[in-house]
């Protein structure tokens, strides 16, 4: 920006605020935004303060010794000045002086902290990340309060950048992921605002495909488990989620509450879990492909009872079950649009009243009906929602296939999911892993959840400088029985 | 062309699934009806048969490696072009290359058959063709980690299907095994000729070597790999003479394919519908290795794009996959592949192995300091 610019930003800027103090001279100035600054601070502190200096001596100087300003708040360039006032400061000129001063004063608007919404748990922290930068990095503080807490500060993006923090584990996460988020971060060339749902995009790997390969989370008990094995956090200003990379396809099927509960009944959970995303996969295709194509695959009993119930429907199987999952979709995007209390009139409508009424109708069989919900029921047990809408969309033409080649289709659609994941990196990391590449050892963290006394490692996949979360010989130890 | 291939050290893939590779290459169509070609041959002494037929893949899968082992990461078509020279050893490269290809062709093939006989006895062939020449098109595009874990993938899915030949054991008439050795040794041998059409798969180590990053293992990976097909190929074989009479083994094609039929599940039938569906898994590494092989074969030999070969060989296989229509010319272009994969699988490593010992014996000195260092 040069003069010109700047000259036109001070008129144009309407809720710019240039306040004298009452002496004779008039020399000494106080810049400041009414809607960003806090006007209090003006009025009530520095005003006064400043009326007490002598009259003839009001230099530069001793403004800064009244008001006990560092040297650090000194500003020499115009253009500076404006970004400081941008950012909520109080700014203060001298008339002839070389430099001005600022004094921090900003009202932060936006809301307080909250319990989390999106990624609910039962037992455990309920505190969620909010808009505010500043809040998001002291929660983190508060949860990780060491030195070994590295922080680094970016501005991304072109004309208007957002300000973006990277935090990582000194000594614990791999310095070549932290290279990686921050060339692709001082990569980035656009002009857009930087959410951090669109940030994820644009450090993903691969911007094609269906599944996220960084995860985006509200939680920071969740990030903060993320940061101690060896994980990245990214923070934009103006977003409530944080991003965390690199990360692994099974990472989005684990909770933070997995830790919480006890070893068997997490296990339990996660197993559950990966059980569900099949079931959510594969139950409604293999409906419609054994229905099709295959029903000499069903038992006669069972055959009968399925006859039955579809005896009044005119459609094939394959138009019943998309016209199904579409009803589905439909109502869970209405649920998402509409204010809570209208969404639960929504759940009875679509639950009770299209659901009997359908059968009724003999637009569907009752069978069919169960299905689908037991299908989008597993759809929501990820605990994740980026890959719980995944899999819901990959449904639909997992559908198509198996309505137009039957079983055969089905394992194309699957062997087709399979090769793409194993094809798939997060932040160059492969993001099958640990299934492939294969380590056995982290098996028990990641399919499973073993016992904490039997996890002495940290995950591999993250690369740690520190292998080892403690001794493992101290979870062995056991007191001899008398 | 080098005749020792460099490779990245983020590409490399480790010995146990090289023995992955070894054993899904191996397992395919062949499986399915293997018996009653043993069988004609030796009677119910096919299981010896098989037996023999695993202990000579062991030995042969022991010359390759003993052959690559005097290179630190040579491929074929490297040591082709050492030995034979160039323009020889790309001749001989570009006909393995043909040989790669011929075989992902008859396996794609052989499965799409066996869709249409028992799945959908209408379906053209070139739908099913084109959706998994995609699938492998998708696959070898990710390089060849993306292939091992495909085949982790689907050894990992497909290793449960052995499970189902229990049930047909239920019913099984042990006395169809005795006497023992009845059949003399010719009859064996003969059987045991059958038999390569279905275990030749392990030829593609000559491509994959220079892949393999701890290659002082491999041989235990590779061997571990031919043991569990062999395994297999035995425990199949044994379930099947038990099951079936002699005669009733002569008259089915895919008796394998039978012995699932006996699966019963209160909830599911005829679970051989499931078995070949999920039979696509099992296919699909075979396809995708042979591919990869002759495509790394014709980059090797002539440094072409890998990318530019597969949208040049793809549709040719694709479109002779459409030529072969009746059972007959089925039989008989697995007559003839079985005869040149016995040749080139079986009998040429070990021409190739003498080969390269008697050059590396007297070659001429300053090549083999430049190009033949024994490994570490």
């Amino acid at each position: 920006m040069d003069r010109e610019d700047n000259r036109k930003w001070f008129t144009h800027t309407a809720d710019l605020v240039i306040e004298h103090v009452d002496r004779p001279d008039g020399r000494v100035q106080i810049y400041f935004l009414s809607s960003m600054a806090d006007s209090k601070i003006v009025y009530n502190e520095l005003m006064p303060k400043l009326r007490l200096l002598c009259l003839d001596e009001a230099g530069i100087e001793h403004v800064e010794k009244q008001l006990g300003t560092a040297g650090g708040n000194r500003i020499f360039r115009e253009t500076d000045a404006i970004s400081r006032l941008l950012s909520g400061d109080i700014y203060i000129h001298v008339e002839g002086a070389e430099y001005g001063v600022t004094v921090p004063s900003e009202d932060t608007v936006g809301r307080s902290v909250q319990s989390a919404e999106i990624e609910t748990v039962v037992l455990g922290p309920q505190l969620a990340f909010v808009e505010e930068i500043q809040v998001n990095l002291c929660i983190l503080r508060k949860y990780l309060p060491s030195s070994l807490l590295f922080h680094e500060r970016l501005l991304v993006g072109e004309l208007i950048p957002t300000e973006v923090s990277i935090l990582y584990l000194d000594g614990i996460a791999d310095p070549e992921n932290v290279n990686t988020i921050r060339q692709r971060l001082q990569d980035i060339r656009a002009e857009s605002d930087m959410d951090a749902g669109i940030l994820a995009q644009y450090l993903a790997d691969n911007e094609m495909s269906i599944f996220p390969t960084l995860q985006l989370t509200e939680r920071p008990d969740r990030a903060v488990q993320g940061l101690r094995h060896g994980q990245i956090v990214v923070i934009a200003q103006g977003s409530p989620f944080v991003i965390l990379g690199p990360t692994t396809f099974l990472r989005f099927f684990q909770s933070p509450d997995d830790y919480y509960l006890r070893w068997n009944l997490a296990s339990f959970n996660r197993v559950m879990r990966i059980i569900a995303m099949f079931i959510s996969l594969l139950l409604t295709p293999i409906y419609v492909a054994t229905l099709t194509f295959h029903y000499e695959m069903i038992p006669a009993d069972l055959l009968l009872s399925l006859a039955q119930s579809r005896s009044r429907v005119p459609f094939p199987p394959l138009w019943e079950a998309i016209f199904m999952e579409l009803i589905i979709e439909l109502l869970r995007e209405a649920g998402a649009r509409l204010p809570t209390k209208v969404g639960q009139t929504i759940g009875i409508v679509g639950g009770i009243v299209i659901g009997q009424a359908t059968v009724q109708a003999g637009f569907t069989s009752n069978i069919l009906i169960i299905i689908v919900a037991l299908g989008a029921l597993s759809s929501f047990i990820a605990p994740s929602y980026m890959i719980s809408s995944t899999i819901r969309v990959i449904r639909f033409p997992m559908i198509l296939l198996s309505g137009l080649l039957g079983a055969v289709g089905i394992v194309a659609g699957f062997s087709f999911l399979a090769s793409h994941l194993l094809r798939q990196k997060s932040l160059g990391r492969p993001y099958m892993y640990p299934v492939f590449p294969v380590r056995f050892s982290d098996w028990k963290n990641s399919l499973i959840r073993a016992p904490l006394s039997l996890l002495p490692r940290r995950l591999m996949f993250f690369t740690p400088k520190q292998k080892m979360r403690f001794d493992p010989e101290r979870g062995r130890q056991k007191e001899d029985i008398d | 062309m080098k005749v020792n291939d460099e490779v990245k050290a983020g590409n490399t893939i480790s010995s146990l699934h090289t023995g992955f590779i070894v054993l899904s290459t191996q397992v395919g169509v062949g499986i399915l009806g293997y018996q009653r070609v043993v069988a004609k041959e030796a009677g119910h002494d096919a299981w010896i048969s098989v037996l023999m037929a695993g202990i000579v893949t062991h030995v042969t899968v022991w010359v390759i490696l003993k052959t690559l082992k005097r290179y630190p990461s040579a491929d074929l078509y490297g040591i082709h072009q050492e030995v034979y020279g160039k323009h020889l050893g790309a001749f001989l490269s570009l006909f393995y290359t043909l040989y790669f290809f011929l075989s992902a062709t008859v396996i794609l093939r052989g499965y799409v058959e066996v869709v249409q006989t028992w799945v959908f006895p209408n379906l053209a062939t070139w739908v099913l063709t084109a959706i998994i020449l995609f699938l492998a098109w998708y696959t070898i595009l990710g390089g060849i980690r993306v292939i091992a874990g495909y085949i982790f993938f689907s050894v990992s899915v497909a290793i449960w299907l052995i499970g189902d030949l229990f049930f047909p054991l239920r019913f099984a008439e042990w006395d169809y095994l005795r006497p023992v050795l009845e059949a003399n040794i010719g009859q064996l041998l003969k059987g045991m000729i059958g038999m390569s059409l279905s275990t030749i798969g392990f030829e593609v180590l000559y491509a994959v070597y220079p892949f393999v990053q701890d290659k002082e293992r491999l041989n235990r990976g590779a061997q571990f790999g031919v043991l569990t097909t062999n395994l297999i190929y035995l425990f199949v074989m044994i379930v099947s003479l038990v099951f079936f009479s002699q005669g009733q083994l002569m008259r089915t094609i895919w008796p394998t394919l039978n012995l699932k039929k006996m699966v019963y599940f209160p909830i599911l039938e005829r679970f051989e519908l499931v078995a070949i569906s999920i039979w696509m898994i099992i296919i699909l590494p075979n396809v995708i290795m042979y591919i990869w092989s002759g495509v790394r074969g014709l980059k090797r030999t002539f440094g072409w794009n890998m990318r530019n070969i597969l949208y040049g060989i793809l549709p040719i296989i694709f479109i002779s996959s459409l030529f072969l229509v009746t059972r007959e010319e089925m039989n008989t272009l697995n007559d003839i592949y079985g005869q040149i994969g016995m040749y080139l699988a079986y009998a040429y490593p070990y021409v190739l192995y003498l080969l390269v010992a008697w050059r590396q014996g007297t070659g001429g000195a300053k090549e083999e300091s430049a190009d033949v260092s024994v490994p570490k």
